[in-house]
C-alpha cells in the first residue's frame, strides 16, 4: 500500500483541483451568502449556462414536486424562492465542477451521486418531520460525502486502495461473524491509505470554497453527533444516511447500514407514524430524481 | 494465480452468495435481506427501531 498522502498535501492537490473560473467563483460565493441579492444572484446563474441548464432541471425534478414547468431562473426566484434557488443552483454547481471526461473515473463519479441523491431524497423527507428548512436539507444530504468526491479526484488508486480494504474487511467481518460497523471500517480505511478521512477532506473543500457553515459543518460531522459543533442538521444528515442505507436504495448486493448515534435519534425526536407513506414517497422520488438528474 | 486475483475471486465468489437487493415480495426473503443490511449496525435503539420500520414497510406495502 502506497505511503498516507497527509493532509497538507491534499490541500495542496486539492487547491489546484478544485479551483474554478472567476465567473463560477463569483456565483458560488453569492450563493454561500447568507442574504444574496436576488438581481445579482439572478445575472450570475444566469451567465452561467451550464449551471442555468441544470438548475432548471433541478428545479423541474421531484424533488421540488411542482405542478408547473420552470422555464427561467426569473421564473425559478417567483415561483421558489430565493432560498431554494440558492440550494439548487448551488446542487447544480457542485455537480458541475466535479464533472469528469475521463471514462474510467466516470461509474465511480455516478456511484457518488445516486449514493449522495438518495442521501439528499431522504434528507429532504425527514426535514420536513424535523421541521427544518426543506432546501437546505436538500443542498446538505447531496453534498455532505462531497470530501469522498475529491479524493477520488485526487487519486484514483488511493480510492480503489480503500475500497478494497473495506471490501476485504467486510468479508472477513462476515465469515467471522463479526459486527464491526461498516462505517467505522471506512473511516478506518480512509485514515490508513491517506492519512486523513472524508470527513476532513470536506471539511477542507468547504474552507476552501466559503461554503455556508451549515453545509461545512455536515460535511464534516456527519459520524460525529456528539462533537460541540453537531446541530440538528447535521444528526438529520447522520439519519438520514442510515435510511437510505435501510431502504437498499443503492440496490448494492453488498450495502450495509451504518451506525445510527443515539444523540442524534434522540435529538431529531422524528414522528414515524406514517412512516409507510414516507418511505413510499422517498423510493419514488428517489427513482425519479435519478433518471431525472443523472442522465 | 496472484494473490489479488484470489482476493478479487474471492470477493466475487462471496458477494454471489449475499441476499439480493429488496426487490422481491416473498416475506422471507425481505427478512434475510434487511437482516443482511443491518449485519454490521450496533443493535442500539435507533438502529432497532429504523430496522421495524423499514421491514413493516416492506412487508405491509411492497408485499
Amino acid at each position: 500500500m502506497t505511503q498516507p498522502m497527509g493532509l497538507d498535501e491534499f490541500v495542496r492537490r486539492m487547491g489546484k483541483l478544485v479551483a474554478m473560473s472567476p465567473v463560477r467563483a463569483r456565483l458560488l460565493q453569492c450563493l454561500a451568502e447568507e442574504s444574496p441579492e436576488i438581481a445579482t444572484l439572478k445575472e450570475l446563474v444566469e451567465s452561467d449556462p451550464v449551471i442555468a441548464a441544470r438548475t432548471l432541471r433541478v428545479a423541474n425534478s421531484p424533488f421540488f414536486g411542482l405542478s408547473h414547468e420552470i422555464e427561467s431562473i426569473a421564473h425559478a426566484v417567483s415561483l421558489v424562492g430565493l432560498r431554494s434557488l440558492q440550494a439548487m443552483a448551488l446542487a447544480a454547481a457542485v455537480m458541475e465542477q466535479f464533472k469528469t471526461s475521463d471514462p474510467a473515473l466516470q461509474s465511480a463519479h455516478q456511484a457518488h451521486w445516486r449514493r449522495s441523491m438518495a442521501v439528499a431524497v431522504c434528507t429532504q423527507a425527514l426535514a420536513r418531520k424535523a421541521r427544518l428548512p426543506v432546501d437546505a436539507a436538500f443542498t446538505a444530504g447531496l453534498l455532505s460525502d462531497l470530501g469522498r468526491l475529491v479524493m477520488l479526484a485526487i487519486d484514483p488508486v488511493r480510492h480503489q486502495q480503500v475500497k478494497e480494504l473495506v471490501s476485504q474487511s467486510s468479508t472477513a467481518a462476515v465469515s467471522e461473524g463479526s459486527s464491526a460497523s461498516g462505517t467505522y471500517r471506512v473511516l478506518e480505511a480512509e485514515r490508513a491509505v491517506w492519512g486523513f478521512d472524508h470527513c476532513e477532506a470536506g471539511e477542507q473543500l468547504a474552507r476552501q470554497w466559503q461554503l455556508p457553515a451549515m453545509l461545512r459543518r455536515c460535511m464534516a460531522l456527519h459520524h460525529q453527533c456528539d462533537h460541540p459543533e453537531a446541530d440538528a442538521m447535521v444528526w438529520l444528515v447522520h439519519v438520514s444516511l442510515a435510511l437510505a442505507h435501510a431502504l437498499d436504495l443503492l440496490q448494492d448486493p453488498q450495502d450495509q447500514v451504518p451506525d445510527i448515534q443515539v444523540v442524534a435519534w434522540d435529538g431529531l425526536r422524528l414522528d414515524w407514524s406514517d412512516s409507510s407513506k414516507l418511505l413510499l414517497e422517498i423510493e419514488e422520488r428517489y427513482q425519479s430524481a435519478c433518471q431525472q438528474l443523472m442522465s | 494465480m496472484k494473490p489479488d486475483t484470489v482476493t478479487q475471486a474471492s470477493l466475487v465468489a462471496a458477494t454471489a452468495l449475499l441476499p439480493p437487493p429488496c426487490a422481491a415480495s416473498d416475506p422471507a426473503a425481505i427478512r434475510q435481506r434487511i437482516e443482511w443490511l443491518f449485519r454490521g449496525a450496533a443493535p442500539t435503539e435507533p438502529i432497532q427501531q429504523l430496522r421495524e420500520i423499514v421491514q413493516r414497510y416492506r412487508l405491509e406495502v411492497r408485499s
